[in-house]
């Protein structure tokens, strides 16, 4: 066990942790918006976030065009992609319930990587930016500016998220129907109109995080569950149902996984943000930020 | 015939193998208050979200103005005037009051008149105004009940169904609810009223059909069914 040497060291740790939590965030967001409208955990979500990857990756090789603009080009992409996603796949099977819909997420990811894989072959790949070797200087700390540039990505695409749900009607239907979906159809409000919605935006927010992931992180095509699991573990943090939530749970585990990799080392960063997601789960499974479910019987 | 606003033609409806509801036929004439009584189970709230196309009747017909509703989506059918205040309030709990009434005036041809709905809406329930910004869940049972009913209004429905608008409330809001549904009809709104406080429900009534375990028992004004030993003795605890 390695203890903080001094306070700068500890500041170092603790925003590279916020920076890569910020990713987390973000996916985590795209995680809690799905399960809101279909109650289920969209497994697939690391999946998408590795496609997005190699669409990066491949704009990259094949042309001149700087990686950061793809946080932008993803983005419609992404929404697009989504939407097809939910009309094509998921708006008849959702209809047979959550279980069906948590198979087909599954078989999604298995298809999605073995794809990515024959498309891509399984080689790691890495994407370099203009940035990858650059850092701001704070007295003694350094942050690099291709996670200070993810940070700020997502704090943006939060507060859109966060924008869209509380200003606009889609999104105030977005959030009755994410708690009682057959009281907003009384209402008018379609049920596969605002889960297509939601799914495409829940989609898009994935891309994002993918592009966030390939330009810090090497990655190959079976990467993506992984991100899966971090999100759902932000979101089990943070808690369902809130926009803030999801991304503060993501930070607290990016803080978590790069105390725990400085102090013990590197291999006990994931050990502990597992073992702290059974914990939250086992004494406070609506989140730590949560609020209680007031789900209708 | 020209007058009936809402009819319900020989109605089937399953839930999945189980029929519960059969061969139901009635009718809603406009302006009218009429009230669906029956027991627990019989069906009522059934025949509710089949008129809101919540559920298909596997058999029947419902016409809303003369036109089919049954092949419509649920949207399409609040979009046409027919709102619900479904059973249990079923407001919101997590968005603001404000929140709760704009979406009810969500359908596209309804949000041109948002803020004229919502004036009328404060002006029937007057209480909400000073709790806009509050989440509805922390409103009291009664001030919920008003919320769903305000919610309804404000998709400008020419008819309003509510399902058990006295559930679980103090006995000086059900009084209250009634004074506001009779004075909503006295302004020209048509109601079809799903109650299990037939007592209540009789008050205000002007037609009445009786349901029981999915059938349609007995009908006639609410002076007729008064007067009818058999339904004395079902509803109105009164031995013959």
């Amino acid at each position: 066990m390695t203890t903080f040497p001094s306070a700068s060291v500890f500041f170092q740790v603790l925003i590279n942790g916020v920076l890569l939590g910020c990713m987390y965030g973000i996916a985590a967001i795209g995680l809690s918006l799905i399960f809101g409208t279909m109650r289920i955990i969209f497994l697939a979500q690391g999946a998408v976030m590795i496609l997005a990857a190699y669409c990066i990756y491949w704009m990259a090789t094949l042309s001149p065009i700087n990686p950061f603009f793809g946080f932008l080009l993803i983005l419609p992409v992404f929404l697009g992609l989504g939407w097809i996603m939910y009309k094509g796949l998921f708006q008849k099977v959702a209809k047979a319930g959550a279980n069906p819909s948590l198979l087909l997420a599954f078989g999604l990811m298995v298809l999605l990587e073995h794809l990515m894989s024959l498309i891509w072959s399984p080689t790691t790949r890495s994407v370099i930016t203009s940035t990858s070797t650059s850092s701001l200087t704070l007295g003694s700390i350094n942050i690099s500016v291709t996670r200070l540039i993810v940070a700020v990505v997502a704090l943006i695409a939060t507060g859109l998220v966060f924008l869209f749900l509380k200003k606009t009607m889609l999104g105030k239907a977005v959030r009755a129907a994410s708690e009682d979906m057959s009281a907003a159809a009384l209402l008018g409000i379609s049920p596969t109109y605002v889960s297509a919605v939601t799914f495409a935006i829940g989609i898009a927010l994935a891309g994002v995080a993918g592009v966030a992931a390939c330009i810090t992180y090497p990655f190959d095509p079976f990467f993506g569950f992984l991100f899966s699991l971090k999100a759902l573990i932000a979101v089990a943090f943070g808690g369902l149902g809130s926009v803030g939530g999801p991304l503060v749970g993501g930070v607290m585990l990016g803080v978590l996984e790069s105390m725990s990799a400085y102090t013990f080392s590197a291999g006990w960063a994931d050990a502990v943000a597992y073992a702290a997601f059974l914990l939250i789960l086992i004494l406070r499974p609506e989140g730590m930020l949560g609020r209680r479910s007031i789900e209708k019987v | 015939m020209a007058n009936h606003l809402l009819e319900v033609k020989g109605v089937n409806i399953f839930h999945g193998d189980a029929q519960a509801v059969w061969d139901v036929s009635f009718h809603v004439d406009e302006q009218k208050i009429v009230a669906l009584v029956g027991a627990n189970g019989a069906g009522k709230s059934t025949i509710l979200n089949a008129i809101s196309s919540i559920i298909r009747p596997s058999g029947g017909d419902i016409l809303f103005s003369g036109n089919s509703t049954v092949r419509l989506k649920p949207e399409e059918v609040v979009a046409m005037g027919i709102s619900q205040v479904p059973e249990g309030r079923r407001i919101f709990s997590c968005l603001t009051v404000l929140e709760n009434l704009e979406l009810g005036a969500y359908p596209a041809n309804k949000r041109p008149y948002l803020k004229e709905s919502m004036k009328r809406a404060l002006s029937v329930f007057p209480v909400l105004e000073s709790r806009m910004g509050q989440a509805a869940g922390t409103l009291s049972g009664g001030e919920q009940q008003m919320l769903a009913i305000a919610r309804a209004l404000m998709a400008r429905p020419t008819l309003l169904m509510l399902d058990e608008p006295s559930l679980g409330l103090a006995p000086i809001f059900v009084s209250r609810v009634f004074d506001t549904i009779q004075a909503l009809n006295k302004e020209g709104l048509t109601i079809l009223l799903v109650e299990q406080n037939v007592f209540q429900a009789m008050e205000i009534a002007d037609y009445a059909f009786v349901l029981q375990t999915g059938r349609l028992k007995m009908e006639g004004t609410t002076e007729e069914l008064r007067g009818n030993p058999e339904f004395q003795h079902a509803f109105l605890g009164i031995m013959g």
